[in-house]
């Protein structure tokens, strides 16, 4: 069972988005603001990166976006890392980790 | 701070009346003997700031903050009291004073002077107006009946129910004692810095005290605040549009798209889903009418499906020895979900599934499930495309780029601008005919929705690009070669625009070409140069002398080790040989071998640290000995090399070195 998903974004703004999801306990922490998610919200979490390569390495272009994912279940850790080069359904995180607002 | 917002939000025009300003800059760089070129280079393209409209709200929501902080000030100023901003009015700007303590006390006092029989009064007034205006022939005799018998009177009990509901409930007094105590409740946290334990009862023996007269005055004068906040907002009313428009059109795409998605997929579903989707087309409004089951199969457009747990990827993953454990059961977990919405639920045992017959004939095969992702991604993208493409601002420009007749119809501004942020700024060449032919003319598209202090470095970089943009030839009237400094490019002319840009992957990072990291990062290299000459003469575009970044808003900036010296040696050949596609200018001063051998050295540094410049940094300050530094450093010994090797070559061309092979020399 995973116990946090930790999800850094930087941007070409170094603008940055920390996001840490206590899977077990339904709480998310977006730039250290505290927020109830539901279970629907962390398996649809789940489902958007469990299909993705760990390394996606960086576009030959600069000053690109810059993704780091950390999931921690029992004793593994498992990090998911690309700037400039993203999954296919990446915009789809933005817009998942974009429903938690006040 | 409000000049900066606005900037921003008419950043089209903005950004064009400052084109006077950015000539004069550029011409201070390059000399004044090369004003007529850069006007014409200016003339001969089209500037296009944009945004996106939904950062309306974020520049708007500065603007409010600051009206509101400054008439908050001056209500202070002309009043002073023991009350604090936050007090009256929390952290809230002036356009939620309905939900002010200030406004809670309002209400409150205002109700208190009127007394128990005044509130109620009004209250009655107030209940009978509002039920004349949908029942006309309703009576004060009928209302006070209604107050009196708790009974809606016999000749209104034809009504529906949820108007003599209504109806009994403005019959009942209690209701306006109740909120006047509520707004009592709201204003406490005022109340209490005058007595901690202020009661409706007690408040009398605070009434007279000055700073209670004070907040009363406030309270008098907060409608007056409101109206002069309203007013000052008025002339960005067109921006809250905007914003509104997009909204309203986001969301009413979003449900035509989906619709579209079902619909494509329709036999997924069971006939009794089907229907409740015909309702669903009928009014785009009310998606909560389809089945918990569609909704399942059918998450938004931008989300992923448990449906695709059935994919062929997803079998991989769950037959990978060395696939985490949490991904298989995250898989294994929707298939299962899958059966028991279907009807079938042999409980939480995967395997059982697996044996099941009837799990097993409706087992999604890989190809319906690839069917279904295909049709999902291609509807995002003809979304994303439908979108932002519709936007009134979009449109606008769209206009503008039509009427110049370009030769090359996919000019570079379409949806994908929108969507791939990681783009900063973008210079993209193009075509016209002209008297004489054909003539370059470049779109330069500058997306504005971040406050970060980069933007006016990030216009300087593409306007660069422009200056230093040539049309080099035209082969048979449609194949076009152009340079950018030392880059060469060449496209094909085409009418046809293409039908739909791929907002799903970004195509801008495509090939590298062969001179293209060394001549971007000459490029920044020009550009913070003259971004800082820009600075030294006063001037800023949408950045303020405060907040504006010259240097390290780039990843070329790195690679400044390799030419800073090159540059300052060799500076009026460089920028000779980077206008109108004159690179032999520069090979023929250091030597084309050589130059060739330096641009190596971009390719050698890239590849040795696309990810880690960071910690390279980090060693070389602390003077480390590491894989990394080695590299570094060998990369500093041969660009030392190649240099010395440039100079030799540049005074072989001035006749200043003899050699055994000098004509010279052997005469």
């Amino acid at each position: 069972m995973i116990e946090t998903i930790e999800i850094m974004i930087k941007n070409e703004a170094n603008e940055q988005l920390s996001v840490l999801v206590m899977c077990s306990e339904n709480i998310c922490y977006k730039n250290n603001k505290k927020y109830n998610v539901t279970k629907e919200f962390i398996e649809d979490l789940i489902r958007t990166i469990r299909l993705w390569k760990t390394e996606y390495g960086n576009s030959e272009n600069i000053d690109s976006e810059e993704f780091t994912i950390a999931v921690k279940a029992g004793e593994q850790k498992e990090m998911f890392h690309g700037k400039g080069v993203f999954p296919n359904n990446y915009q789809y995180l933005k817009e998942l980790l974009g429903e938690l607002y006040d | 701070m409000i000049e900066q917002c606005e900037r921003y939000l008419d950043c089209k025009n903005y950004l064009r009346q400052k084109i006077a300003t950015l000539i004069d800059v550029f011409v201070a760089y390059y000399g004044e003997e090369n004003r007529q070129e850069i006007e014409e280079k200016f003339r001969k393209s089209l500037l296009i700031a944009y945004r996106n409209p939904n950062t309306n709200s974020r520049f708007l929501s500065e603007i409010k903050n600051i009206h509101s902080n400054e008439l908050f000030a001056n209500l202070f100023a002309k009043f002073p009291s023991i009350w604090t901003q936050d007090d009256l009015f929390e952290f809230h700007n002036l356009e939620h004073y309905n939900i002010f303590p200030l406004t809670y006390f309002q209400r409150f006092y205002a109700d208190y002077c009127l007394g128990e029989n005044g509130i109620i009064k009004k209250y009655k007034e107030e209940a009978l107006r509002s039920i004349q205006s949908w029942i006309p022939e309703f009576t004060q005799e009928d209302y006070e009946e209604m107050i009196q018998t708790q009974v809606i009177p016999k000749k209104y009990e034809h009504l529906r129910a949820f108007v003599k509901e209504r109806l009994l409930e403005l019959a009942d007094l209690s209701n306006p004692i109740r909120e006047f105590e509520y707004h009592f409740n709201q204003a406490k946290s005022i109340l209490k810095k005058i007595n901690p334990n202020v009661t409706i009862e007690n408040f009398s023996q605070i009434m007279e005290q000055r700073d209670i007269q004070i907040l009363i005055k406030y309270a008098e004068l907060l409608p007056t605040l409101v109206a002069e906040y309203k007013s000052r907002m008025q002339e960005y009313e067109v921006y809250e549009q905007e914003e509104k428009f997009a909204n309203q059109l986001y969301n009413q795409l979003s449900n035509e798209y989906y619709l579209r998605f079902i619909e494509e997929n329709i036999d997924l579903l069971s006939e009794a889903d089907r229907q409740k989707v015909e309702i669903f087309k009928g009014n785009l409004n009310k998606s909560y009418v389809l089945t918990s089951y569609t909704g399942f199969i059918f998450k938004k457009l931008n989300l992923d499906s448990p449906f695709e747990a059935f994919s062929e990827e997803s079998e991989k993953v769950l037959n990978g020895p060395n696939e985490s454990f949490w991904k298989k059961d995250s898989i294994i977990n929707d298939r299962i979900r899958f059966f028991k919405e279907n009807g079938i639920d042999l409980g939480d045992d995967y395997d059982a599934y697996l044996r099941s017959d009837d799990a097993k004939r409706i087992w999604p095969t890989f190809s319906r499930v690839q069917q279904f992702i295909e049709s999902k991604v291609r509807l995002w993208n003809e979304f994303n495309n439908a979108y932002y493409t519709s936007l009134p601002a979009y449109k606008e420009v769209r206009q503008e780029i039509n009427a110049l007749n370009l030769l090359i119809k996919n000019d570079g501004f379409n949806a994908s601008r929108y969507v791939f942020k990681e783009i900063k700024g973008v210079i993209s060449s193009n075509i016209v005919r002209s008297q004489d032919g054909y003539e370059l003319f470049p779109l330069v598209m500058i997306p504005c929705d971040s406050f970060d202090g980069k933007l006016d470095q990030t216009i300087i970089h593409e306007l660069n690009h422009l200056i230093e943009t040539a049309l080099l030839k035209i082969e048979n009237n449609n194949h076009c070669f152009m340079s950018y400094g030392w880059d060469f490019h060449d496209r094909k002319f085409n009418q046809e625009e293409e039908p739909l840009v791929d907002t799903m992957v970004s195509d801008a990072f495509g090939q590298k070409r062969l001179y293209e990291l060394f001549n971007e990062t000459i490029n920044e290299y020009i550009a913070q140069e003259i971004h800082q000459l820009m600075l030294e003469n006063d001037q800023c575009i949408f950045d303020t002398k405060e907040n504006t970044i010259i240097a390290g808003n780039s990843y070329y900036q790195h690679m400044f080790f390799l030419i800073r010296d090159f540059f300052q040696e060799f500076r009026k050949e460089i920028l000779e040989s980077r206008r109108n596609g004159n690179i032999e200018i520069i090979w023929n001063k250091v030597g084309k071998e050589n130059f060739d051998e330096l641009n190596h050295l971009f390719a050698i540094f890239y590849k040795s640290f696309p990810l880690e410049t960071f910690s390279l940094k980090k060693s070389l300050e602390n003077h480390e000995d590491n894989e990394q530094t080695r590299i570094y450093w060998e990369l500093v010994a041969r660009r030392d090399a190649i240099l010395e090797k440039m100079r030799n070559y540049s005074m072989m061309q001035g006749g200043f070195l003899q050699t055994e092979e000098s004509p010279k020399k052997k005469m």
